[in-house]
């Protein structure tokens, strides 16, 4: 589709993705299933991506400095300052990830799905290795081809429910523009054969219109339930804003609606409620950090709401989460970095030290939800040290 | 010999236990009854486990100790005695006669034949022995002792001593005390009619109470039968609250002395006799009061002044029948009738069981089931004896040692015609008779090591560390050889006990922490005004104990980089660290208990973040924090997530706290049995330091240090060797090791235990409101079809789950909760998971995936979860059979197995 060639700055400004600055000369022949000639050609490849990298980088920092005139510098994102522990965890975990992912791009073994797979690959693409060249490459695209394959062509519906919806949808908003899709597909005739970009803007329609069957304006697990919390919630509406920050047409409207659903459930203390109020304010690290980042990445910095759930957080720097940890760990990092890079880089020393002391020796961590989802919440929630998957962005 | 016998006494006690267990574990396994491993207590106080080894020399008895490679060769004049731990329940000595011979030795057997030179005697455990009869004092029938209640007293074991511990000792199996105002009470079953053989002796001049049929507390004293010394009298004595009766046994002279009486107990009617030895009524005491409860069934002799010691005492049942007055001078037969008759034992006829007598000219037989006792004649022969042999059948043989061999000890005994070899395994004790410990020519430092089970006193002579044996070779004083001590061993070598440390006077500085605030008081420089500072004092603690003077260079991620003069060696890992001391702290200041236990109390927002180090100031402040780096100048500590930039003069000490000690492994890797054995040397001024011991030579010992490298010590610079595992024993008990975080006790409603501090007991499942009231009706489909309507299950107790597909923690709970409830279906129990809103289609793959047979009921509308307030899944309800909510879980998790089997048992009342 020739609407996702182009990509909508959140400046309202457009530039073309990545993978249109590819020389023609590097693209692969149409049909061909083409990923060990991508890596048999990795070498030659590196050099070229991190040209291309360093050409994007001044291209994004000229357009946005024309149009705000205030922009990251490349550095910031290139993750140069990484701690040693941090990278040396996050490629064991990578690495963990690569041997447990099946030939069809899934994790199995637990719970599985589009929001499960959504979350490897989203660690593969934060990691600053080449997604379309580098030595992931092919799990990048084995998830990618997985996510799309599960989703409803009719509904744009990914998966089991809208916990996987939500996390899928923004796994392929981060692929999108970075991953070259003109050959994530095998040649010939197929069914969801969808690219990147079409698939996100499915999933896009899949979740507003849930959303607007939803009295409540946010979601719960089911796609029809009529009844919400802030949990599922969470997980679909990051999505929809990394949509939106992609260049796919998310409605103000429904951002808005979510975000009153989300003021709705935020008490003045900071704390933040599970489901309609049902199970009243409790002490949910996980929750707070969600509505946090929600109201951090939508631009909502002005709501007392967001300077409560951030004012509590910062207050708890070394609170250990009561359960969920992992899961608590992806957000708080997601919601610290987006609200207080000093707070972060304090809270950020903690859990590196706690996940030195609990990565395995074969690079995974285990968790309530089983070793593939705790592998990669806790990649993810190192991930922010890098600074490259566009959700991060400040 | 009164210090080193309590010694003695105390040091059997504490390792009876132990000796049993090493005794069965490495030395019995092939035949735990045969028990040879024992206790052999020296004659200047010392005493080591170990067993007997052969030997073929007369002057000596090999010991092997099991902490030594080598046996041990004790002077038999350097050894006070051998105990050997008695089997379970009295011990049983079998034989048709008991025989006493005239040095006092006891055994039992059967009489084979009998002559006017000898008797041929059948001992069970021995073997037939030829006895000269000018060495057969008595002969009695003994009947396989079946009428026996007690015989000994075999030591002290069995007995209790009171006030205090230690003022009894054992000798030859007699009990001895020369303290006074000390009892000691056995409980031997004194039958309620009992006959009773007792004999005492002294040394000075006895003054002492021997109260019969007692319990063990000592305020009975009164009620009891008593014999006790009046002045210049033995008296017996029976009291009751409205009447005494006494009658005066003998005069008591001064000097030593002995007494042999018989007593006779009629617990129930109020009678006490008492018998000399010949036979002399001297004591029929009686009272007619009715007696009350009895008692007890035990002895307590009482040491008022002087010294007694309780040579024998023999209770049996009693049939009634009192003793008659004999003549002690002439031979006699004491028949079964009572009669006596005198003369000379001529012979028994084994072939009639009939012993022939001969007086005044005339012979008689007399059967042998006739006769009760036989009692000869014979001159006192004292002998030559080195050892007295108890057994554990109660027999007693003494003689001199010629070897051992074959797991037999071999002695010549007086009047016994063959060398007697008595089985190892059937030895009580050995008490030894000879007094003259040979004098050895020593060097070398001398010292005491201590091991488990083990004190002796002697010296370490040099060594090589090898495969089996380190190079600690100890030369103990007494044997004729030294023995290496084994890898492994954990225990210590003393020279010189160390000196307690003098008390601390506290003082407040609360004053001046007002003024500056704690930060402001922490890094501020002393003030002149400063309580007086303790002497300099640099040093390197580490966890291991070992104590090293040092200058602190720098603290990096790594590590501490310092120097020493001890060695060249400059840095050290963290997780070796326990502390150091930079400058001198004020040590007068004191922390007290309660400020102590709040520093060292870790919160539970910083459980999985703890604090790594503690930092003294040296004007007595503490800060928790966790060093990133320090230099010359400056410390940079990590406080709550802040660094903080501290200046380095201002800190005294600081401490490691590391991870292990908040949470310690339970199981300890016995790493020791298999490396080289480690000593810590200890030096009077705290310097300690540990090396993997290599060699001992000229008094110096010389190994690597984990920490230092190779190292060599001065034997004569040390106080104290610790060995293996004590070292780590030790550290726990140093100042600085005692700074140890602990865990904030956890709220009663976080609380994953039962216990909440006694205030009452918290059951999982019943915190929910809606616990205990009638569980909601309810219709649903299920996914194979038909419907499941609750209130149709009366009788029943169900377990509903509400899951879905996508929820990690359903799926993990789901089939534990099936297989319990499986468990426990034949009582009744169904489980019932409830779906929410989800497809038929996807319910059942996940079903299948998950290999259950579960019935599913379709909660389309979230109706019954919304009724059941489940908002949050996995959520678990019991409903118990009259259809009430027994149990709410929510979260799953891996406790809640065990929450549903103790629900279950709650349900069905077991």
């Amino acid at each position: 589709m020739n609407a996702f060639v182009t990509k909508q700055l959140r400046n309202g400004s457009q530039i073309t993705p990545l993978c249109n600055l590819f020389p023609k000369g590097r693209r692969q022949g149409e049909g061909e299933e083409s990923e060990e000639v991508i890596i048999e050609s990795f070498l030659i490849c590196t050099a070229s991506w991190i040209r291309l990298t360093i050409q994007l980088a001044c291209i994004l920092f000229a357009v946005s400095s024309a149009a705000t005139g205030v922009a990251q510098f490349p550095n910031a994102r290139q993750g140069e300052m990484v701690p040693r522990d941090v990278r040396e965890m996050y490629d064991r975990g990578m690495q963990y990830l690569a041997k447990t992912q099946t030939e069809s791009g899934e994790w199995t073994g637990g719970e599985q799905g589009p929001g499960v797979t959504g979350m490897g690959l989203m660690v593969f693409l934060a990691s600053g290795e080449d997604p379309n060249f580098g030595r992931y490459s092919l799990h990048v695209r084995r998830a990618l081809r997985s996510i799309i394959s599960t989703q409803d062509a009719a509904t744009g519906y990914l998966g089991n429910s809208m916990y996987h919806h939500g996390f899928g949808m923004l796994a392929l908003a981060e692929a999108y523009g970075a991953v070259d899709d003109r050959n994530l597909w095998p040649a010939g005739e197929g069914k969801n054969k969808r690219s990147i970009g079409e698939a996100l803007e499915l999933a896009v329609r899949a979740a507003i219109t849930s959303q607007n069957k939803n009295p409540l304006g946010a979601w719960r697990y089911s796609p029809e339930s009529t009844d919400a919390d802030t949990s599922v919630s969470g997980a679909v509406l990051v999505g929809l804003l990394a949509a939106r920050n992609a260049g796919i047409e998310v409605p103000d409207a429904s951002i808005d609606k979510a975000i009153s659903y989300y003021t709705s459930m935020t008490s003045d203390s900071g704390q933040v409620a599970y489901s309609g109020g049902l199970s009243g304010f409790d002490e949910s690290l996980a929750r707070i950090s969600i509505a946090s980042l929600v109201y951090s990445v939508a631009r909502r910095k002005d709501l007392p709401q967001y300077k409560a759930t951030l004012n509590y957080l910062v207050q708890r720097l070394e609170m250990p989460p009561q359960q969920w940890q992992e899961y608590t760990y992806y957000y708080q990092a997601q919601a610290l970095f987006q609200g207080d890079v000093a707070a972060w880089e304090k809270w950020n020393k903690r859990l590196v030290r706690q996940l030195k002391k609990s990565q395995q020796k074969d690079g995974s961590f285990t968790s309530q939800h089983g070793t593939n989802i705790g592998t990669s919440l806790c990649l993810l929630a190192l991930a922010v040290n890098y600074r490259i998957l566009p959700i991060y962005e400040r | 010999m009164k210090g080193r016998s309590v010694m003695q006494s105390t040091a059997f006690q504490c390792i009876l236990t132990l000796l049993i267990l090493v005794g069965t574990r490495a030395y019995g396994e092939s035949n735990p009854a045969a028990i040879t491993v024992g206790v052999m207590h020296l004659a200047h106080g010392d005493f080591v486990t170990g067993e007997l080894k052969d030997c073929d020399q007369s002057d000596r008895l090999r010991w092997q100790s099991p902490a030594f490679t080598t046996p041990f060769e004790f002077a038999l004049g350097s050894i006070h005695s051998i105990r050997f731990p008695n089997r379970e329940g009295l011990p049983k000595s079998m034989g048709d006669f008991c025989f006493e011979l005239a040095g006092g030795d006891l055994l039992f057997g059967s009489l084979i034949g009998l002559d006017t030179h000898e008797a041929e005697i059948d001992l069970p455990p021995l073997g037939k022995i030829h006895l000269l009869r000018d060495h057969l004092r008595r002969l009695s029938r003994w009947r396989d002792g079946d009428s026996l209640i007690f015989l000994g007293p075999n030591g002290l074991a069995g007995w209790d001593e009171s006030p205090h511990q230690g003022a009894w000792r054992e000798e030859a199996g007699h009990i001895v005390t020369d303290v006074a105002g000390t009892s000691i009470h056995g409980r031997l079953g004194i039958p309620a009619r009992a006959a009773m053989e007792l004999e005492f002796s002294w040394t000075k001049k006895p003054n002492f109470i021997l109260a019969l049929g007692v319990d063990d507390t000592a305020s009975n004293l009164e009620d009891a039968f008593r014999l006790e010394v009046w002045g210049q009298d033995l008296v017996a004595v029976l009291e009751t609250d409205g009447e005494a009766d006494l009658a005066a046994l003998q005069k008591i002279e001064v000097g030593p002395g002995r007494i042999h009486l018989r007593a006779y107990l009629d617990i129930e009617h109020n009678r006490f006799l008492v018998f000399s030895e010949a036979g002399k009524q001297l004591a029929d005491l009686y009272s007619s009061e009715k007696p009350g409860q009895p008692l007890g069934s035990g002895i307590r002799l009482m040491n008022q002044q002087g010294d007694v010691r309780l040579e024998k005492i023999y209770i049996s049942r009693w049939n009634g029948v009192l003793p008659r007055e004999v003549q002690q001078a002439r031979s006699r037969i004491d028949r079964t009738d009572r009669s006596a008759l005198y003369g000379e034992i001529k012979e028994f006829d084994s072939a009639t069981k009939q012993f022939v007598l001969a007086a005044e000219a005339k012979q008689s037989r007399i059967a042998i089931d006739d006769i009760e006792t036989i009692a000869f004649v014979v001159p006192d022969h004292s002998g030559s004896r080195t050892l007295r042999a108890i057994l554990q059948n109660g027999a007693r043989l003494s003689g001199r040692l010629t070897k051992v061999d074959a797991g037999r000890l071999f002695l010549e005994c007086p009047g016994i015609t063959e060398r007697v070899g008595i089985p190892i395994s059937e030895l009580s004790a050995l008490s030894f008779l000879e007094s003259d410990e040979p004098i050895f020519s020593d060097s070398g430092r001398h010292g005491r090591v201590e091991l488990e089970g083990i004190r002796l006193n002697g010296y370490l002579v040099d060594g090589l560390s090898q495969d089996n044996a380190s190079c600690l070779v100890w030369q103990p004083r007494g044997s004729f050889v030294s023995s290496p001590i084994q890898h492994g061993v954990s225990g210590r070598i003393v020279y010189r006990e160390p000196v307690p440390p003098p008390p601390v006077r506290a003082v407040r500085i609360q004053q001046r922490r007002q003024q500056l605030g704690i930060f402001g008081l922490l890094f501020s420089p002393p003030t002149e005004n400063s309580p007086q500072m303790a002497p300099l004092q640099r040093s390197l603690h580490l966890r291991s104990g070992d104590t090293i003077p040092c200058e602190v260079k720098q603290i990096d991620e790594r590590g501490l980089y310092f120097k020493t003069p001890v060695s060249d060696t400059t840095f050290v890992s963290h997780d070796r660290i326990k502390a150091v001391e930079l400058a001198p702290s004020n040590r007068s200041i004191k922390i007290n208990k309660e400020e102590r236990a709040r520093l060292l109390t870790l919160p539970r927002i910083q459980k999985d973040n703890p604090p790594t180090h503690l930092i003294r100031s040296a004007n007595g402040d503490c800060l928790r924090c966790r060093i990133i780096a320090m230099d010359d100048q400056t410390c940079t500590a990590e406080v709550r997530l802040d660094n903080k930039q501290l200046r380095r003069d201002c800190i005294a000490w600081i401490v490691w706290l590391h991870d292990d000690e908040l949470d310690p492994v339970k199981s300890q890797d016995p790493s020791d049995q298999a490396s080289p054995t480690r000593v810590q040397a200890v030096r009077s001024n705290g310097i300690r330091l540990t090396l993997v011991t290599e060699q001992l030579a000229g008094s110096i010992l010389s190994g690597t240090s984990p920490v230092l490298g190779a190292c060599r010590i001065g034997l004569e610079e040390v106080d104290q060797l610790l060995i293996g595992g004590a070292i780590d024993q030790a550290a726990t008990e140093l100042a600085a090791h005692q700074w140890k975080l602990h865990h904030a006790r956890p709220p009663r409603f976080v609380s994953t235990d039962n216990t909440d501090g006694g205030h009452g007991h918290h059951i999982p499942g019943t915190e929910s409101a809606l616990v205990g009231h009638p569980a909601p009706d309810f219709q649903l489909d299920l996914l194979d079809g038909g419907t499941f309507k609750l209130s149709d299950c009366k009788g029943t107790v169900i377990v509903l789950d509400f899951w879905t597909t996508w929820c990690g923690p359903c799926i993990q709970s789901m089939p534990a909760i099936d297989r319990i409830v499986r468990e426990y279906e034949d009582r009744g129990v169904r489980f019932i998971a409830v779906n929410l809103q989800e497809t038929p289609e996807l319910i059942a793959s996940t079903l299948k995936r998950l290999n259950l047979e579960t019935t599913v009921a379709l909660d389309q509308e979230g109706i019954v979860a919304e009724k059941y307030g489940a908002t949050a899944i996995p959520h678990t309800v019991i409903i118990d059979s009259d259809g009430t909510i027994a149990r709410l879980y929510i979260g799953g998790g891996p406790q809640l197995g065990d929450h549903l089997r103790d629900a279950f048992r709650d349900i069905f009342g077991k």
